[in-house]
């Protein structure tokens, strides 16, 4: 059938792609680098502890993306007659329940100390025979677990709507979860100097909310993108308009009587149906001729078929 | 959100007085006594009829005598102890702790003064901490 083609992003988009998975490739070195200073400074500190799992977390969305981009590029096959792309809804849906879980998790654990009224200690070490408070360390550590996360995360987001990628776009939202976390968990820490010890469990339960609201968001999305829903713009999650941009150009043309047309997001392109009523004899000149319109229309609509019918199907 | 915090820095590296105890535990011992728990286990600490005496032991006296506080010992069992510290009605425990002790989920501990060996002290009381963790590392040249 001529609608299985293999996929090839537009040129601009390819580098965009190498840009992003350039940046994905920085982001989880720095964060494995975050993940090993964060627990060695860690102590006792809830708040502490919030940060420490979400960067954990965090480099669940990223090894998805750099996993999937190695396979989604793969061309169909017998046994993947639809090619390869479902790969970025399943990372997608993978790192949307990491991140939900979480959340719940850490909601519980900081909800436990404060009831539990647990006093964080922190205490002091030796570095270079300067006697240095813990609380001091654990700042900077977590400055250096905020500070570039921003940057990378404020990089993505642009990239992530350009290529319809929600997987990148997750990751980019676990970066904002990133030093949303590590910002309130200094000021929890500078609670606790001051001598407020709930300080510490307050920010963790702060964060935790966050980080629960961007789980619940994202696995719902996931979850009805899989559902085959109509495709969606990635941030505002409105109704894509290419789909109806399509549904235009095919009744406009002269040998189509009515048309309708379905669509589902499959990653990051789109698959789906038109159909319509033939004007007179069906030509398969004019109809390949359409094929090659549609193809050339969005690089998202990506894989469909157009079939005459009698009816109109009711999508 | 960056500028407050660098605010915020600014006044508590000006506030000498950092990190403070929650629940006050040292300005309680400036002001009434020092009270140490004690469980017997020697060498760390020992007992004759009146005397309470061992390593830990003149290791606190000496801590109390830099800070000018007065040193009231509680002798009990290390449970009952672990309960009256978690209550914040003691200030510190001794009796050979190992640094990978049971209880390190209840209480906090103090830097190692010998490696191995801590001190408990009540969960984040850390004003009370980082005075006996100067004493402790500047204890350690001379061991």
């Amino acid at each position: 059938m001529k609608s299985i083609h293999d996929f090839e992003l537009p040129e601009n988009l390819k580098k965009t792609l190498s840009k992003a998975i350039k940046l994905e490739w920085i982001t989880l070195f720095y964060l494995l680098s975050v993940v090993i200073l964060m627990y060695l400074v860690m102590g006792s500190s809830q708040a502490m502890k919030s940060a420490w799992l979400e960067d954990v977390l965090s480099l669940i969305p990223s090894i998805a993306f750099l996993i999937s981009t190695k396979i989604f590029r793969k061309k169909p096959n017998k046994e993947f007659p639809y090619g390869y792309h479902r790969v970025f809804s399943i990372s997608f849906l993978t790192g949307a329940v990491a991140l939900l879980g979480m959340g719940i998790f850490l909601v519980f654990d900081s909800s436990m100390s404060l009831i539990k009224a647990e006093h964080p200690t922190i205490g002091n070490k030796m570095f270079f025979g300067q006697q240095i408070w813990m609380g001091w360390i654990m700042i900077a550590v977590l400055l250096y677990s905020a500070l570039p996360a921003m940057v990378l995360g404020f990089k993505k987001l642009p990239l992530a709507k350009e290529l319809h990628n929600k997987i990148l776009f997750t990751d980019a939202s676990a970066q904002k979860a990133d030093y949303m976390t590590a910002f309130a968990a200094i000021l929890g820490i500078i609670g606790v100097g001051i001598g407020y010890w709930w300080a510490d469990a307050v920010g963790a339960l702060f964060i935790s909310f966050s980080v629960l609201k961007d789980g619940v968001n994202h696995v719902k999305t996931s979850i009805l993108d899989l559902m085959d829903r109509h495709p969606k713009t990635i941030k505002e999650q409105k109704d894509d308009e290419k789909i109806e941009e399509i549904k235009q150009l095919v009744t406009s043309w002269e040998w189509v009587k009515d048309a309708n047309v379905r669509f589902r997001e499959n990653g990051q392109v789109y698959f789906g149906e038109i159909a319509y009523i033939p004007n007179g004899d069906i030509d398969l000149d004019q109809l390949h001729q359409g094929y090659e319109i549609l193809r050339n229309h969005h690089w998202k609509i990506h894989d469909f078929t157009i079939g005459p019918v009698k009816e109109l199907p009711k999508w | 959100m960056k500028i407050p915090i660098l605010v915020v820095f600014l006044i508590l590296f000006m506030a000498c007085d950092f990190p403070k105890d929650p629940e006050n535990s040292y300005q309680q011992a400036e002001s009434g006594h020092l009270l140490v728990g004690i469980t017997i286990n020697p060498p760390f600490t020992q007992k004759t009829e009146d005397s309470l005496f061992g390593k830990e032991v003149s290791f606190i006296k000496e801590f109390a005598e830099e800070n000018k506080l007065k040193v009231e010992f509680m002798e009990g069992s290390e449970s009952e102890l672990i309960k009256k510290i978690e209550k914040f009605k003691l200030h510190l425990i001794i009796g050979g702790f190992d640094k990978k002790t049971h209880w390190k989920k209840k209480v906090g501990l103090s830097a190692p003064y010998d490696q191995k060996h801590v001190i408990i002290v009540p969960k984040g009381e850390n004003k009370l901490l980082q005075k006996l963790e100067t004493f402790i590392f500047n204890q350690k040249p001379k061991r």
